[in-house]
């Protein structure tokens, strides 16, 4: 309990102090973690809607496909990142290993399938009849997917939280191929790390206190969205 | 904007149906439905749960394609309504189906849908009009939140702020209180008396005697009878009429 407090005292000073290394740390967190999620939402959002309005053969192998890949560990994903962006690999010209860049690619990877799969599931659960209404007042299909994107807005809301969620606490992918290089790619979870691992507990506890804290922050403004219930 | 509909003369053939039949699979829902609809008419379909009145209301309104026979449309066949005609001729009809379909959004909001849809302008004023007619107000009140009767007088009123040539509504009043239905009634003969043309299927025969001008009978998919809602009602040409207006069929 000790440790504990002396954390939360450390976490509160840190802050307090603005100190330098914690801010440079915790911004490149948000930036990663809030990039990959807006081009997840991007990605994913427009391919769920195409996937649960369209039939097509091979369907259910889709959806199997990006339900697995929501699973997929993260480490896996910055291995397979890692082989494309390293020097002999696909996209090796592009100099991109162990820049903040690779830990979007690598982050985005893991959060587009879970934007996909539950903004899916979420436009799956509106009701027949409300898509009968639609197509019985002559919405065409632009109008048709937006007044359903408008209607599933929660589930979609929850599927940007979960992809946020997996994004800014995910440290397996984006410690291969960032390298948690200090002032440059070290992010708030691959900190915690190395600092558990030299046993700087207090400071390890104390990032992880902020890290929860940006990802209450983040969260709580999604949520607000979320609740505004009425539209006029 | 689009233009709002102006309504058809009065006894011209809007609707017409030729020997239409609807199959599932093997199971055979619509069998040699022939019928016409005039304009400024109410029709009612009468008949048991499950004789095809759904299946036929969602032909008319293009939601479905029939399996055979021939559906002509303001005197075009619907083949001829591919694409943007399709939508075109939607938005001459408008349809209230039996399962509510209320977005999660304001009474406003649902109201004014097939306004935005159409592209009209002075939406505020639609809308409130409309809701007036089934006395009713945008009160910023959630639509998920209202009563069954309540509910269903939005959904009328959304039909009613887009003025459709040809209003289908099939069950309007099923399970909703006498005084909401009474309200929804006044609201369609109203709309009626305006020149709208409504069909209108009820397992209410009641419903059917207070509103409509002609009834049709439907059974297992079939025409049973058709004609003058008070020569249906007085002297049925049929048995299986006589038992339906008698309570004996459900």
């Amino acid at each position: 309990m000790g440790v504990f407090i002396e954390s939360v005292l450390h976490a509160v000073r840190l802050i307090a102090t603005l100190d330098p290394e914690v801010l440079s740390i915790a911004w490149l967190s948000l930036r990663i973690s809030l990039t990959a999620v807006v081009l997840a939402s991007l990605i994913g959002i427009p391919v769920a809607v195409l996937l649960a309005q369209r039939r097509f053969a091979g369907k259910r192998l889709v959806m199997g496909l990006i339900h697995t890949m929501m699973a997929v560990p993260p480490v896996v994903v910055g291995l397979v990142v890692y082989l494309f962006l390293s020097r002999d690999g696909l996209l090796g010209g592009l100099d991109l290993l162990f820049t903040p860049l690779a830990m979007i690619i690598a982050q985005l990877l893991m959060a587009t399938p879970i934007v996909i799969g539950v903004s899916a599931a979420a436009i799956n659960a509106i009701d027949r009849s409300l898509i009968d209404s639609l197509v019985s007042l002559g919405a065409d299909g632009g109008q048709r997917v937006l007044y359903l994107v408008r209607e599933a807005r929660h589930g979609l809301i929850t599927a940007v939280v979960t992809g946020f969620g997996a994004a800014i606490s995910e440290v397996g992918a984006i410690i291969i191929v960032g390298g948690n290089i200090r002032f440059h790619t070290r992010a708030l979870t691959t900190a915690i790390v190395l600092e558990t691992r030299r046993g700087n507990f207090e400071l390890a506890m104390a990032l992880g206190i902020i890290l929860i804290g940006l990802a209450f922050m983040i969260n709580m403004a999604l949520t607000h969205v979320q609740q505004s219930q009425v539209r006029r | 904007m689009k233009g709002r509909p102006t309504h058809d003369r009065r006894g011209d053939v809007i609707v017409g149906l030729h020997g239409i039949g609807r199959s599932i699979g093997t199971k055979r829902i619509l069998e040699d439905i022939t019928l016409d609809i005039e304009a400024g008419e109410i029709l009612a379909i009468i008949g048991p749960n499950g004789c095809g009145k759904t299946t036929l209301l969602r032909i008319i309104n293009l939601l479905d394609r029939p399996s055979g026979g021939s559906l002509a449309l303001w005197g075009r066949p619907a083949s001829w309504y591919r694409d943007t005609r399709l939508q075109q001729a939607r938005l001459r009809m408008g349809m209230l189906f039996q399962k509510c379909s209320l977005f999660n959004a304001s009474v406003h909001a649902n109201v004014a849908i097939g306004l935005e849809i159409r592209g009209e302008q002075d939406i505020r004023r639609h809308v409130q009009q409309a809701l007036k007619t089934v006395e009713m107000r945008a009160d910023g009140r959630n639509a998920l939140t209202l009563s069954g009767g309540e509910a269903q007088r939005v959904l009328l009123a959304r039909m009613i702020a887009i003025s459709p040539e040809l209003l289908i509504l099939d069950e309007p009043t099923a399970d909703i209180d006498p005084l909401n239905t009474a309200i929804i009634e006044q609201a369609l003969r109203a709309l009626n008396r305006g020149g709208m043309t409504i069909v209108l299927a009820t397992h209410n025969i009641f419903q059917a005697r207070r509103l409509a001008d002609r009834v049709l009978v439907m059974n297992r998919g079939r025409i049973v009878e058709i004609g003058p809602t008070e020569r249906v009602f007085a002297r049925p040409g049929e048995r299986f009429t006589k038992r339906l207006i008698n309570g004996e069929v459900i």
